[in-house]
């Protein structure tokens, strides 16, 4: 074949290359677009409480109330972004059968903004455990934004015939949050 | 504005680019060959580009997706697909961007007329990205941890590195004998801006808690940004005039740092020739305008816990948090090592325009046909890459010359690219294209290649007088 035809030949194919390559229709705007809505799991509070000999019998026992700073929202980044909250609890008491933990979210003013109250009423597992989970949406959402404490309470309704004594009230909760980035 | 002005600059740079440059390797024809063979036995062997236009070259390559998969204009929502593509994607996919512009280029034959030493000089502008997908990472960000108790997010999986650069380099080449060309490149480079986070470590997990609480979990982490002359324009406050700022920093005013290329070329027989580069090897002392971040410490999360027992408080679990992962900001003096590139090459050529009872120089001009391999390697913050190319040259005349190849490398197996040049009297050109299969819809294309330039050829003294 002649050279110089073998030139024009891959010539002809480079330029055609380029001059017919296309691109399919592109938005880069969608970037504006992007949102996310990531659900962040983590610990709330957890304890484990000592039920006093001393109530072994009535009347009832209600613990001296534990306040304990809440900030785990304080980032800006974080609490304005927050489009729901869900909220769980679980109590486990082998003995113990009537009781109630209360855990109140509180602001500067020690103003109660949420109460929330775990006992007989809740999911019981038929064993020893009672549990709850509360979800919050929009506006119900300001309290978390807002508290900056959080009071805990534990009560043993007086029991008749008593409690049998030597029993630990263990309380944990969690907390599943979703933000919306965008 | 000067910060829109910083980012569609580096975006300009970002759309104009891995730095394997198969066509021009060996393609004897360019002069600029030279610039990924010091030790190239060139056809022209002195010339002067034409400033700013004698070496352009724009170079992607993507592992994993193409534009197309993020921004195809075709209904579907961007959320959506940014999901499908990361659910496909690994950490080890990497997206890779080089950019490189001649401002001045020439050569010039030195020495006695007998001999043929040759001295070239230039300076280019180059811009570097690489990025490996931050698969991780970017799952926490877009889902969440909710729904991934037990996995371990990699911070590790944070891997990127962009530099922005000028480099001036002067080189050497001498044709020690008929069958042997040895090359040296020496390089001051000055970096413009330059940002890399390559050696994090650590990892964010949450379990099912095996203890008191709903969860155990955990962050452990190791993670630094490094920058030099690039945080600045990104501040709300920077007043600066960003283009006499770059002008000055492109021309010795940034940080310095010095590189060696080194080539050779090398015929065994008439009609076999054998060559290799090792291009880069060099550092940058990043000592102006420092800024590094860092993310470092240990934190396990364990969540409120009120003390029934003891005094009726209960610490602050954010401020615990910052102070077991600390956010840090220092100005430490740092250094990088430039992506060192190696290529090697083998050719066979035939169909000469003398026969074997030729008692010519064993040169390739000898030949009309050339083919071959060629290898490439290119170091990378996490592994290296690699590409492997197979040949055919074609030589029409002294002036024209073409050259086709078919590459194997991470972002295809179905490249083959295509180049010409030649002169018309003293004035070269070349125009070189690879991944021309992909070009059909660029869009889509997971990886592309263009280099042109111009020259203007000088005549060389090959006589006494």
């Amino acid at each position: 074949m002649n050279p110089k035809y073998l030139l024009k030949l891959a010539a002809v194919i480079l330029f055609c290359a380029l001059a017919n390559s296309c691109s399919s229709d592109l938005d880069f705007d969608q970037l504006n677009d992007f949102s996310a809505e990531p659900e962040i799991a983590a610990n709330l509070a957890y304890f484990e409480l000592a039920i006093p000999s001393s109530i072994s019998s009535l009347p009832p026992f209600t613990s001296t109330p534990v306040n304990a700073k809440f900030d785990i929202l304080r980032d800006a980044s974080v609490s304005n972004r927050l489009l729901e909250a869900t909220l769980f609890f679980e109590v486990e008491s082998i003995n113990v059968k009537k009781y109630e933990v209360i855990v109140e979210f509180k602001d500067d003013a020690d103003q109660i903004l949420e109460r929330i109250t775990i006992d007989q009423n809740d999911n019981f597992d038929g064993v020893n455990k009672l549990s709850k989970e509360v979800t919050y949406l929009k506006s119900d959402l300001d309290f978390l934004k807002l508290a900056t404490s959080i009071d805990f309470t534990a009560s043993i309704a007086p029991a008749s015939p008593p409690t049998v004594v030597n029993d630990t009230l263990k309380f944990r909760s969690s907390a599943i949050i979703k933000l919306a980035l965008q | 504005m000067r910060k829109s002005y910083a980012i569609i600059l580096l975006f300009c740079c970002l759309s104009a680019a891995s730095q394997n440059k198969q066509l021009l390797y060996n393609f004897t024809a360019i002069p600029q060959s030279a610039m990924v063979n010091p030790g190239v036995d060139l056809k022209h062997n002195s010339y002067v580009g034409i400033p700013l236009l004698s070496g352009v070259s724009a170079n992607f390559g993507s592992t994993a997706f193409s534009a197309y998969d993020l921004f195809a204009n075709d209904g579907t929502s961007f959320n959506d697909k940014l999901r499908n593509t990361l659910d496909r994607v690994s950490s080890n996919d990497r997206v890779l961007i080089n950019e490189q512009v001649e401002i001045l280029s020439a050569a010039f034959k030195i020495g006695r007329w007998d001999q043929k030493n040759y001295l070239s000089f230039g300076v280019y502008q180059e811009f570097d990205f690489v990025s490996f997908v931050p698969k991780d990472p970017a799952i926490l960000a877009l889902y969440g941890n909710s729904n991934y108790i037990g996995k371990r997010f990699d911070l590790s999986h944070l891997n990127a590195q962009a530099e922005l650069l000028t480099v001036f380099h002067l080189g050497f080449r001498k044709e020690v004998s008929d069958k042997l060309t040895l090359g040296a490149r020496g390089k001051i480079y000055s970096s413009i801006a330059h940002a890399r986070t390559t050696r994090n470590s650590g990892y964010i997990l949450t379990e099912e808690g095996t203890g008191p609480n709903v969860y155990d979990q955990t962050i452990a982490s190791n993670v630094t940004l490094n920058t030099s002359a690039a945080a600045k324009y990104f501040e709300d406050d920077y007043d600066g005039n960003t283009t006499n700022d770059i002008i000055k920093k492109a021309l010795f005013g940034g940080n310095l740092g010095l590189g060696l290329d080194l080539g050779a070329t090398y015929y065994p027989k008439k009609n076999i020739q054998v060559t290799a580069s090792l291009l880069d090897i060099g550092f940058i002392n990043h000592s102006k305008e420092v800024k590094n971040y860092t993310y470092k410490g240990f934190y396990q999360y364990n969540g409120i816990n009120p003390n029934f027992t003891g005094p009726s408080t209960s610490g602050s679990t954010y401020d615990e948090f910052k102070r077991a992962v600390v956010y840090d900001s220092t100005t430490t003096k740092y250094n990088t090592l430039r992506p060192i590139k190696f290529n090697a090459s083998y050719q066979y050529s035939y169909h000469g325009k003398n026969d074997e009872s030729c008692n010519c120089s064993p040169d390739s001009d000898n030949y009309r046909n050339a083919i071959g391999a060629q290898l490439f390697f290119q170091t990378l913050p996490k592994s290296p890459t690699a590409a492997l190319t197979g040949f055919y040259q074609h030589t029409v005349s002294s002036g024209f010359q073409y050259k086709a190849t078919y590459t194997i490398d991470a972002y295809s197996y179905t490249n083959l690219g295509l180049g010409i040049a030649g002169n018309v009297g003293k004035v070269h050109a070349y125009l070189l294209a690879d991944n021309l299969l992909e070009l059909r819809d660029i869009a889509k294309a997971n990886a592309f290649s263009l280099q042109f330039g111009f020259n203007i050829l000088l005549k060389e003294r090959t006589t006494f007088y």
